[in-house]
């Protein structure tokens, strides 16, 4: 089995045991010794209990300069559970704020490393992942309020081969007179876009960055889901400046929470430049690479 | 017209976990009260919603083994996780393939055939009679779930008109409660701290939360939880459901978009202990673990808006429900009968006023109209696995059953009438006013379902 990072920090070809092998050996040891939990403030820090076994050896990703209206981030994604780390994928955004902002997403989330058998109709040994890319066309405010988008996903081999079994799927949505259009294909449906001024899940990363850079202490808002699925009363509320360990380097970080209804309670950990580094909700933590 | 069918089978689900439901839970501390779900909503309004529904066997490859086939795990052979269906046993995806040209495609978590939880490890027998679309490798709702409402959503679209689907999308979630001392925000080093600073947010204990019966299983008990780690973990539990109506909603508005009929049905292995009795996850045979949610859905064939407290069924009613409106037959041995008639009319000929819930070696459990009878057996195989031999964590050899000596009365037994104490506080097997109550319910068990008190079943996985 193969397994290799393409330019965009993608994985390609990573079944279980490739995967595997990316990841560093003290992050898949069960015994690993949990250096920080002594370090941790209880009242504070306790979302940094979830990274333990990531940030000692943490390359932290250090630039001169960064803007909250042109950036381009990549994450590596962990599963989280029963103290297994998992590196599970990989998710990266863009921005481009010349005119309208316009957000570029990419993610790819690590599926199987086989299939079904049997007959012919099955592909043994399909090494696929589920991939989503969305190209999206904001408001030019805080929440990145979304007012057009083209989405894709699909469950396939790379990014480049045909989704497998008619799970390809492609909308294009757009926002106008309080209501969320959606379309793909013969499908067209309305919606609400809630109670709520309207941001994204991934909008949120752009959110907590200006937070940070305005200081703003607390916004509340609606937020789609996948950007499709529209979930009111959330909100994001920063918590404290704190500077931690991390790589054997003390970084001044803003930890913001965001919580609400369909939200499992998250934390953004944002750098000095007012970039997102860590993300860490239930069962995942996105690390920016 | 053979109508499409989908089944959304989530994990974990408290039956009260539906915001529709508050006037039937009225209780402030039902979840339904402290959630919002839009989705499950609709179709709750828009279906028909079982609110007796149980299932058969409170954990997960059991009871999945049990809705799949249509028959008890003493049946099935799935009588504990990570045994395989036994061979003549046929499941939904098999019976179909062989009396009808549905298409057949399963995707997200099965975790009831052979030494696989997931449909992603090498071998030959994986899902049979599916079409399995691979997603689900690392096991939680939260990396895994919009990807199988996505490609669920995605064939649904795609699908042609030419002939039906089966499809089942196995949602994870709620389950990720399991994994929120280690993973999620349970492991915390202030346990009596507000963490995210939800003030009343956060829901109200139950008011069984100080009941604990003495128990043979302990391993759902968490009496050394303090209230503010309940609080937040029921709390948490019920995002996860938010985040499950988002992926229901997802799916739904795929059907909904289709021109032709789809039925579609909602239902859950097991629920969640979400602190009654000191309770959490699943492993016991109080309401919270045994009842399910399940709500049958297509618009203008299955009635709109019923909320049925009286009819009891259980897992077992829905592999021949589903057969009926596919016009095949019912496997041979399943015992219930379709749901179809009383879900387009409102009538059956069928008495719905029992349910069996079989509880690993430790218990049976007998809903019979108004009263519950647990009835305990002496551990007489390995602690925990006595039908499982295991090596290196896989289950690699199954050992039959041998008849009535594993199966030793212990004499323990807990009797509540459902309909007056909900919340199970009262046991009432000791009160000589019920003895023949008790004795009632006793012959249900041993006349009516000898199969799940002596199995004397050999099963075949090869």
């Amino acid at each position: 089995m193969k397994t290799s990072i393409n330019r965009r920090g993608f994985i390609r070809n990573a079944g279980l045991a490739g995967m595997a092998a990316m990841v560093p050996s003290h992050i898949l040891s069960s015994s690993f010794a949990p250096l920080y939990t002594a370090q941790i403030d209880p009242e504070n820090e306790f979302a940094l209990l979830k990274l333990e076994k990531i940030l000692p050896e943490y390359d932290f990703p250090f630039i001169d300069a960064y803007s909250t209206e042109n950036f381009q981030l990549k994450f590596t994604l962990y599963n989280l559970y029963n103290n297994f780390v998992k590196l599970a994928g990989s998710f990266n955004i863009s921005k481009q704020a010349a005119n309208d902002p316009n957000f570029h997403v990419e993610s790819i989330r690590s599926s199987s490393t086989d299939i079904i058998f049997e007959t012919d109709k099955y592909k043994k040994n399909f090494k696929g992942s589920y991939f989503f890319t969305g190209d999206i066309i904001t408001e030019n405010n805080m929440l990145a309020t979304p007012r057009s988008w083209l989405c894709k996903t699909k469950i396939a081999r790379t990014l480049k081969d045909p989704p497998y079994m008619n799970t390809g799927h492609v909308w294009r949505g757009r926002v106008r007179d309080g209501k969320i259009s959606y379309e793909s294909g013969p499908y067209y449906q309305t919606k609400s876009i809630g109670e709520r001024e309207l941001t994204w899940k991934w909008g949120i990363i752009n959110l907590v960055q200006k937070m940070a850079e305005e200081s703003v202490n607390e916004i509340h808002f609606s937020a789609m889901d996948e950007m499709d699925m529209v979930y009111d009363h959330q909100y994001a509320r920063f918590r404290k400046s704190k500077t931690i360990d991390c790589g054997q380097r003390k970084i001044d970080f803003k930890v913001f929470d965001v919580l609400g209804d369909g939200i499992i309670p998250t934390v953004y950990w944002v750098d000095k430049l007012n970039r997102v580094v860590f993300l860490v909700t239930g069962t995942e933590a996105f690390v920016l690479a | 017209m053979r109508p499409n069918i989908l089944i959304i089978f989530t994990d974990q689900q408290n039956i009260d976990s539906i915001a529709a439901y508050k006037h039937h839970f009225s209780h402030e501390a039902y979840g339904c009260h402290w959630v919002k779900t839009p989705n499950l909503d609709r179709m709750v309004e828009n279906g028909y919603s079982f609110l007796e529904s149980h299932s058969c066997n409170p954990v997960s490859s059991p009871a999945r083994s049990c809705t799949f086939t249509g028959r008890y795990s003493t049946e099935t052979g799935l009588t504990y996780n990570n045994i395989g269906i036994d061979k003549d046993v046929p499941n939904m995806g098999q019976w179909f393939e062989k009396y009808s040209d549905y298409d057949r495609v399963y995707c997200g978590k099965w975790h009831a055939g052979g030494k696989w939880n997931y449909p992603d490890i090498d071998g030959n027998r994986k899902i049979p009679g599916f079409d399995t679309i691979p997603v689900s490798v690392w096991g939680t709702g939260d990396f895994n779930d919009f990807q199988v409402s996505g490609a669920i959503r995605a064939y649904i679209q795609n699908h042609d008109y030419d002939k039906p689907f089966l499809a089942i999308a196995g949602l994870m979630n709620p389950h990720d409660i399991c994994y929120w001392t280690q993973g999620l925000w349970g492991k915390r080093l202030v346990p009596d701290q507000d963490l995210f600073m939800l003030g009343d947010q956060l829901p109200p204990l139950p008011p069984n939360y100080q009941f604990n019966f003495e128990d043979p299983e302990p391993r759902s008990q968490r009496n050394n939880r303090t209230k503010m780690e309940w609080k937040n973990y029921i709390y948490d539990y019920l995002r996860m459901i938010e985040k499950l109506d988002m992926d229901l909603g997802r799916m739904l508005e795929a059907v909904d978009g289709r021109r032709d009929e789809t039925l579609v049905v909602l239902t859950a292995d097991h629920g969640e202990g979400a602190g009654r009795h000191r309770r959490e996850q699943k492993w016991h045979p109080f309401e919270q673990s045994v009842k399910v949610p399940l709500v049958y859905y297509m618009p203008g064939k299955v009635r709109k808006n019923v909320f049925d407290t009286e009819n009891i069924v259980s897992q077992i009613h829905l592999m021949p429900t589903l057969c009926e409106y596919a016009g095949i037959p019912t496997p041979p041995g399943c015992l219930a009968g379709s749901l179809k008639s009383l879900i387009e009319t409102g009538e059956t000929e069928q008495e719905l006023d029992t349910a069996i819930v079989e509880f690993k070696h430790i218990a049976r459990v007998v809903r019979y109209q108004d009263f519950k009878y647990v009835k305990y057996y002496e551990y007489s195989g390995e602690q925990d696995q006595p039908f499982v031999r295991r090596s290196d964590g896989k289950a690699e050899k199954f050992t039959p059953c041998v008849g009535k000596e594993r199966y030793k009365e212990s004499g323990r037994m807990l009797l509540f009438n459902i309909r007056e104490d909900p919340w199970e506080t009262i046991d009432l097997s000791k009160d000589p006013d019920y003895a023949t109550k008790i004795d009632e319910l006793e012959d249900v068990l041993i006349n009516r379902f000898e199969m799940v008190v002596q199995p004397g079943y050999h099963y075949d996985r090869n």
